[in-house]
């Protein structure tokens, strides 16, 4: 059963709570999941805090490298008093200064219920997502580039996976040298989390099997709904 | 009418810029080969040397994939939307 909420978090909650379809049900599911975010940069920040500031109930984060000054146009979580501190006292942290390889990914999926996938490597987004369908989570793929924004919710064995789209990294993607500015992240992120939240409470409707893509420029956004592949190397044989 | 493609800003490079292309409407590789007419370099990242799509270029007819590929008709005033990966952070 889901873990039982405590009167301060039935106060501090309580206006999600008495959101339609969510109530405390779907609290107490949250408070009871976890998920992996990788990378905390202007995507995984918001989207590692909503979770936190929605109660999940464990948050596993993971950044490789150091901060550069290129990253403080989007990275609000890129403060040395800021990264790795709970913001509410019931979240239990997991931290990790690596980036998400084949050696530890296994491991780290392991570890939660769910994985939000906020990297600009594809190749790293293509190693969880082979990790994810290996052991059945879902995982969030959301990726910007200057206005634009894509999220999808994938379900293995139920929707295309990211290696259905992406066999491969495309030669032509610069994991480096994407344009991006800070309220297209933050956006993005937060509809991240919100997909998350979803997903592990079971209320609404994710985007499992669609692709959500947003033109910020022009304010617009529209729903693709993609095929599975049969022959796909990570998910065809289920 | 014609169909006309928004081009999303990760292909804009191939395309000089340019944000929309309008071409007639026919089969998917007809309104495709419009669109390489105008610009020859996007060609390659949309299809294989075989001229087959891409596996990552994805294009969707009116939200979703064209059931019979590139001999998928496309009509007058159909949403065709180009959407290549993208993985910004």
């Amino acid at each position: 059963m889901w873990p039982e909420l405590t009167e301060h978090e039935l106060e501090r909650y309580k206006r999600q709570i008495q959101m339609a379809g969510f109530g405390e049900e779907s609290q107490r599911r949250l408070k009871g999941a976890s998920a992996l975010v990788t990378r905390l940069g202007g995507l995984g920040g918001p989207a590692a805090l909503y979770l936190a500031m929605a109660g999940i109930g464990k948050l596993f984060i993971a950044h490789g490298g150091t901060c550069t000054p290129s990253n403080l146009n989007r990275m609000l979580l890129m403060r040395d008093d800021a990264v790795g501190r709970p913001r509410i006292p019931t979240l239990e942290i997991v931290t990790s200064t690596d980036y998400a390889t084949e050696e530890n990914v296994g491991e780290w999926v392991s570890q939660v219920d769910l994985v939000c996938t906020t990297t600009p490597d594809f190749g790293e987004r293509l190693v969880l997502n082979r990790e994810c369908v290996r052991q059945r989570k879902p995982l969030v793929h959301s990726g910007m580039n200057e206005w634009e924004c894509q999220l999808t919710v994938i379900v293995p064995g139920q929707t295309p996976c990211l290696e259905c789209l992406v066999p491969e990294p495309p030669e032509w993607w610069d994991p480096y040298g994407f344009g991006v500015i800070g309220p297209v992240c933050g956006m993005l992120g937060c509809l991240t989390a919100l997909e998350a939240i979803k997903v592990l409470t079971g209320c609404a409707e994710p985007l499992a099997g669609t692709i959500l893509s947003i033109d910020l420029e022009e304010m617009s956004m529209s729903k693709c709904r993609p095929n599975r592949r049969s022959d796909c190397g990570a998910c065809g044989h289920l | 009418m014609a169909v006309e493609i928004r081009i999303p800003a990760a292909l804009r490079r191939f395309t000089g810029g340019a944000r929309r292309v309008e071409v007639a409407a026919g089969t998917l590789a007809e309104v495709l080969a419009g669109v390489f007419g105008q610009h020859p370099d996007l060609r390659g990242r949309m299809l294989t040397a075989e001229g087959g799509l891409r596996a990552d270029a994805r294009v969707f007819i009116a939200g979703d994939e064209p059931e019979q590929g590139l001999a998928t008709a496309v009509g007058d005033g159909a949403e065709v939307t180009i959407l290549p990966p993208i993985a910004g952070a």
